[in-house]
């Protein structure tokens, strides 16, 4: 069996330990994996698995290699070779990082982009907030604000789109055949552990290619960032004695074509239009009101716009409109009965009675401003499951495509609930109500949070069942620290949740006969 | 000869008491305790978001109160042990952000003269060496700046402090510092700061480097000064524009003073002070006007001379 990851169990565990998470231990982790898909070995049936934006995996063509027996490609190797006799320490290191795994390695640094650019537009003198302009990324403000939703769905595109361009990898991998350098002449050092997989197209450049095609979309001013780490990516590949220049070539083209094929799909997935307009804005005021309800309203200093309105308009992955509406929890408890006033004082004395504890919990769970958001978050819990399984990068990728449109999905449904209500925050209702985070600028029901992080628990117990219950407890624990932050009734937590549940279900169901089961 | 105070803001945005005891070039005498209380009120309602001042209709004005129990007490005429405990709380005038009240952090100093002469006809030059280093008492959080109650950091610094008095009383201070600050957890498993996500609950406090000039009076239990203080700390990242503040900003300031500490006439073993400061200029902190009030008390031991 060839492990495409050797980050150690041990590995995994102390990454897991130094989440401390306030209430779950993690001492029974050592056996979470039992009964879990082990290695998958190479997953060399990949290039039939459902495909999600391609039609298939000969969407884009590549072309066949030249034989190993060329001179063309004897050169290649020899120029392995070469760049191995003068390898540097600096390589050497850079060789050790990726060896994590180049889909988990791209995750990390899409948590930091995410993190740099979660920050909303500071107000003008004239109290109005200027809006991101993707023309213009490096300005004040930066484009994007990777707030929740946006964050999403850039986890989602990445993810997909990695995803894609794999299977068409592995589809061409298999059709053509081409051994890795190592196996064609034994001077090739194998300074990663040696796959049993074709080298060509390489993978490590068809994840080099697709993901800053994505990135230069969604990221714009990380480009320094993530051009470097690709070249990084595609020199360890060569160096490593994976891959020769031709296989790496085809693999950046492949990447690269793929990418276009999803970008397509996001220039027409809605999100331009997320942001709604002023008069747009209104109309949900209005229609809260005409319902005999308290609208929502900005408790920003000067008020801010609600954060993409129009988001639950989205074009979802694995749901259409008529699932985002089924799936829409019924109407919040009336701003002005009775079982309203209950929550209210329920939110009230939380607040009041917080203990360390409980401000932990809120605090562990905030993914505001500055940081990965909670479907990074979830990306974050998945990885060391995602290392222990030793998964292949393809398969490594679907775990990560699953789970990421399950929270794009998550975050279509929770906004579509959001802006159907129109609900407003407890610190609205009752200003005596202090928020120990800050608090999120759109209406209060139903909790992202619970939504989000149910539909990703129940992914991940699909992929992961043994740990099903961790998983659970996660998103329990995720869900009430907004109730401990003040910022959620009880009824948008628990609502959120079934959301979330149900999201997730489409999910689950795409993936139980995607063929890779 | 005993204690007076200057509340210096160490923290972005949110006050650490600290006694000028540790600072200034007075020793108590041998069995000597000088103990008492201040109240502190700091508050401004602009800071520096990295380089950029602001304001925040989000916060407001930002108001820390702290009051303080303090102790410094003469095992010798050389070497002198100080305590402070301050509880703290904070509010912010607009917003939703919930205020934050508890114990901070205890300090504890030694303060050792090393170096006591008399300069020219006209005055004395004494040179002091202070070891202090505070802890929190709490398990506050550090993150949920500008409301936290303080940084949350073990600290431990070294203090020179070089002071000339003239026979009538008349004083100039130097005294330049620099501490050493323990690494701070926070409640979650990854944070952004300085251009980089780490993937830790563990932060890493840069080191910080301040000094104090003050000059002025010091006449029986009567003390008069002025002084200007900076801090600048060895590292650490910027406020990104709209950004809350983090706990290990690059957290600088300039800042002026006075001071008054006056005895009561014929209980000249009680003292009220009372001091003020401004912030002039400063980088990821609050622009904080402080004020201090505060009671002391001298007590005499059997076996110190007066």
């Amino acid at each position: 069996m060839k492990a495409p990851f050797t980050f150690s169990r041990r590995g995994a565990l102390m990454l897991m330990a130094s989440a401390g998470l306030p209430l779950l231990a993690v001492a029974e982790d050592e056996k979470a994996a039992e009964g879990d898909p082990r290695s998958a070995g190479s997953d060399a049936n990949a290039g039939g698995w459902t495909m999600i934006v391609l039609g298939s995996p000969t969407q884009v063509p590549v072309p066949p290699p030249v034989p190993v027996s060329d001179a063309a490609y004897q050169a290649e190797v020899a120029a392995v070779k070469l760049g191995q006799s003068q390898i540097t320490d600096a390589q050497r290191e850079s060789i050790e990082y990726w060896e994590r795994g180049g889909v988990l390695r791209w995750n990390e640094i899409l948590l930091e982009l995410v993190a740099k650019a979660n920050l909303p537009p500071a107000p003008l003198e004239n109290d109005s907030y200027p809006v991101p302009d993707a023309n213009n990324p490096f300005a004040d403000p930066g484009f994007p604000f990777a707030n929740p939703p946006y964050a999403a769905r850039a986890y989602a595109y990445v993810a997909v789109a990695q995803y894609e361009a794999l299977k068409a990898a592995w589809h061409y991998k298999y059709l053509y055949n081409r051994p890795a350098p190592t196996r064609v002449d034994s001077g090739v050092q194998a300074l990663r552990p040696q796959l049993d997989l074709p080298a060509y197209p390489s993978e490590d450049a068809v994840l080099s290619g697709v993901t800053t095609a994505m990135l230069q979309l969604l990221f714009p001013t990380g480009v320094e960032l993530f051009t470097q780490r690709a070249a990084e990516q595609r020199q360890v590949a060569l160096l490593s004695g994976r891959a020769t220049a031709s296989d790496i070539a085809a693999g950046l083209a492949l990447g690269q074509a793929v990418a276009n094929l999803v970008i397509a799909r996001a220039r027409a997935d809605g999100m331009g239009a997320a942001g709604g307009n002023p008069a747009i804005w209104q109309s949900f005021a209005d229609q809260a009101t005409a319902r005999g309800e308290i609208p929502w309203k900005s408790l920003e200093s000067p008020p801010r716009p609600p954060m993409l309105p129009m988001f639950g308009r989205v074009t979802p992955w694995m749901m259409n409109s008529a699932d985002i509406a089924a799936v829409r929890p019924g109407p919040p408890p009336s701003t002005g009965s009775q079982e309203m006033a209950r929550e209210l004082a329920e939110v009230k004395e939380v607040a009041r009675r917080l203990s360390r504890k409980q401000l932990a919990i809120a605090l562990h769970w905030n993914d505001g401003a500055g940081t990965p958001t909670p479907p990074g978050h979830w990306n974050w819990i998945a990885a060391p499951y995602i290392v222990e399984a030793q998964f292949s990068e393809v398969r490594a990728a679907r775990a990560l495509a699953l789970l990421n449109m399950a929270l794009e999905d998550a975050a279509i449904a929770c906004w579509d609930t959001k802006f159907t209500y129109f609900n407003p925050r407890p610190s609205q209702l009752d200003r005596s109500i202090r928020t120990s985070i800050g608090l999120p600028n759109f209406p209060s029901y139903t909790s992202g949070h619970s939504t989000f992080s149910s539909a990703a628990a129940d992914v991940l117990a699909y992929l992961f069942p043994s740990a099903s219950s961790r998983f659970q407890a996660y998103a329990e624990e995720a869900g009430i620290s907004r109730l401990y932050a003040a910022i959620h009734y009880r009824s948008d937590i628990e609502q959120g949740k079934l959301c979330g549940k149900a999201v997730a279900g489409y999910t689950v169901r795409f993936a139980q006969t995607d063929g890779a089961g | 000869m005993k204690l007076f105070t200057r509340a210096i803001a160490s923290a972005l945005l949110c006050l650490a008491a600290y006694g000028q005891t540790i600072e200034d070039g007075i020793m108590m005498g041998r069995r000597q305790l000088c103990a008492g209380y201040l109240y502190t009120h700091d508050s401004w309602d602009e800071y520096w978001e990295g380089a950029l001042k602001r304001s925040n209709g989000n916060i407001g004005a930002l108001t820390t109160e702290s009051h303080q129990i303090f102790a410094n007490y003469g095992l010798t005429d050389s070497l002198n042990v100080i305590a402070h405990i301050p509880h703290v709380r904070t509010d912010a005038s607009q917003g939703v952000l919930a205020g934050m009240r508890g114990f901070q952090d205890i300090t504890l100093a030694a303060k050792y003269k090393f170096f006591d002469t008399q300069l020219t006809e006209n005055g004395r030059l004494r040179a002091i060496a202070v070891v202090n280093g505070s802890a929190p008492m709490t398990d506050y959080t550090p993150d949920f700046l500008p409301l936290s109650i303080g940084l949350g950091s073990r600290r431990i610094g070294g203090r020179l402090t070089i002071h000339f008095r003239t026979n009538k009383g008349y004083f100039l201070n130097a005294s330049p510092s620099y501490s050493w600050r323990d690494g701070v957890s926070l409640d979650r498993p990854y944070f952004y700061t300085d251009g980089r996500l780490t993937f830790s609950d563990r932060v890493a406090m840069p080191d910080v480097f301040d000094y104090v000039l003050s000059g002025g009076l010091i006449r029986g239990e009567l003390v008069l000064s002025g002084s200007f203080s900076q801090q600048r700390t060895q590292g650490g990242g910027d406020i990104r524009r709209q950004d809350m503040p983090f706990v290990s900003n690059r957290m600088d300031f300039s800042r002026v003073g006075g001071m008054a500490k006056i005895p009561i006439p014929r209980h000249e073993e009680i003292s009220l002070v009372g001091a003020y400061s401004y912030v002039l200029n400063g980088r990821n902190v609050g622009q904080s006007t402080t004020i201090t009030a505060g009671l002391m008390y001298l007590f005499h031991f059997p076996g110190s001379r007066h």
